[in-house]
């Protein structure tokens, strides 16, 4: 410890600089410093990932083979599957329609608002999965904004808002909550990130069988009902057990997306603040 | 002027940390780019060179990741004093500087590396997130110390034996012509 009490200058100045910074971030005076770093650093972030992300996937898929080539032929089947769905569904659609129009029923246009965002840079650090995207309150984005895959699954919500950029606290951070309903069964419950940035769905009361959908569910109004955002994928334990594991697979591919959709026309209202 | 660009290096590293560390995960860890330049900079320039890095990569990380300024600091300062610690004066040389040996900077880099990621899941745990200690470990600091070592052995051991051998190689050879 003789050692460190050498540098207790440098340590004292550290420790006035954190504090600086963090009453600076309390007021809300560390806005344009971190925009204007972040605009500096965009470049070279773009250039890293660009330079890096094919390495990185080639691992991967190495590590990854068999697993995808089930994964493959599994989607392959569900691609079947969900042809025949889609043209039981349009035949379906054009009889409502028809019946609609007979009756004078006037249907209310898509009102979904959206906005395409790409992924700058992600902070993966400890029991932590944020995501910056490149849009900010310049363009109208606010704080608890949902944002979706592109294609359409739930990722994540706003969580800070700059001119310029934005973070999203991804529903895989452990720091994350949904409320959810398992779609099959209507079964409420809540969805919790995991340490290996997994989910994991807690508080489930009912049957929940391996392969069905979970949905957002609305209830707290921290995000709009019936966006879908994974698979349940694993079940541990029975209806009894008081701390039943049910992993959930989402959707998206977290870890790697490159852009998302901002769901602009969604206004969070948390029970809380009503 | 070795001072800026001790600051820049640092940029560079947490640019690298939020676009590169993400694509290489283990379990719930990804290897810490900072913490391994902190590293590389105390074995090869002396831990003098840590002084004006740390706290610029601690403040460039707060305010890129959006992170709270106050946990960064702790993490990074608290991880340098390992390699502080682990400090020992050049042998022969006349400059004052100390560096860190071969195997003291490896256990330098894990300890901080546990130093730091238990403080940011302090952190995230504190703000909500729930995880008991055997899955810290397990998930998080256990292979989060792996994925350093093996970043520090790809990224600056592996590098500086090449480039060793490769002198060792031209100083023959220029021997060789000499006679």
């Amino acid at each position: 410890m003789l050692a460190l009490a050498r540098y207790r200058w440098w340590f004292a100045t550290v420790a006035a600089l954190a504090i600086l910074l963090t009453v600076m971030g309390r007021a809300g005076a560390l806005g344009p410093l971190q925009g204007a770093l972040g605009v500096l650093a965009s470049p070279l972030e773009r250039g890293f990932g660009t330079l890096f992300r094919p390495v990185a996937a080639v691992l991967s898929d190495l590590g990854e083979l068999r697993e995808l080539q089930e994964e493959n032929q599994r989607l392959r089947n569900e691609v079947e599957a969900l042809r025949a769905q889609v043209s039981e569904l349009q035949q379906s659609n054009s009889r409502l329609q028809e019946l609609e129009a007979a009756l004078g029923i006037v249907q209310e246009g898509g009102s979904q608002e959206l906005l395409a965002a790409n992924v700058l840079a992600r902070d993966v650090s400890a029991l932590s999965h944020v995501i910056v995207i490149d849009r900010g309150a310049a363009d109208g984005l606010r704080e608890g904004m949902p944002v979706l895959s592109a294609q359409g699954s739930l990722v994540g919500r706003i969580t800070a808002v700059l001119p310029q950029r934005s973070f999203v606290r991804l529903i895989n951070d452990a720091r994350s909550v949904v409320a959810v309903r398992v779609q099959e069964s209507g079964i409420d419950a809540s969805l919790h990130g995991t340490a290996d940035r997994g989910l994991e769905l807690r508080l489930v009361q009912g049957q929940v069988n391996v392969g069905e959908t979970v949905i957002t569910s609305g209830l707290g109004g921290a995000f709009p009902p019936g966006i879908p955002i994974g698979k349940v994928s694993e079940v541990r334990g029975t209806p009894q057990d008081a701390f039943r594991t049910v992993r959930v697979e989402p959707l998206a591919r977290l870890g790697t997306m490159q852009t998302v959709l901002v769901l602009r026309s969604f206004v969070p209202q948390p029970v809380g603040s009503r | 002027m070795r001072g800026l660009l001790l600051v820049a290096l640092s940029f560079a590293a947490c640019a690298a940390q939020l676009s590169v560390a993400p694509l290489f995960p283990l379990s719930g860890a990804a290897p810490d780019l900072g913490l391994i330049l902190f590293a590389a900079l105390s074995w090869r320039l002396g831990v003098a060179s840590l002084l004006p890095a740390v706290p610029a990569y601690a403040a460039f990380f707060a305010l890129l990741a959006g992170r709270s300024p106050l946990l960064s600091f702790v993490a990074y300062a608290g991880a340098a004093s390992a390699f502080l610690l682990a400090a020992r004066p050049v042998p022969g040389s006349r400059r004052p500087a100390e560096r860190v040996g071969g195997a003291a900077a490896l256990a330098a880099l894990a300890l901080a590396g546990l130093w730091s990621r238990a403080t940011f899941a302090v952190g995230s745990i504190l703000a909500g997130a729930s995880a008991g200690p055997w899955t810290l470990l397990s998930e998080l600091l256990l292979p989060g110390a792996l994925l350093d070592l093996a970043f520090y052995f790809f990224l600056v051991l592996l590098p500086g034996l090449v480039g060793w051998l490769l002198r060792g190689i031209a100083r023959r050879g220029s021997r060789t012509y000499a006679v």
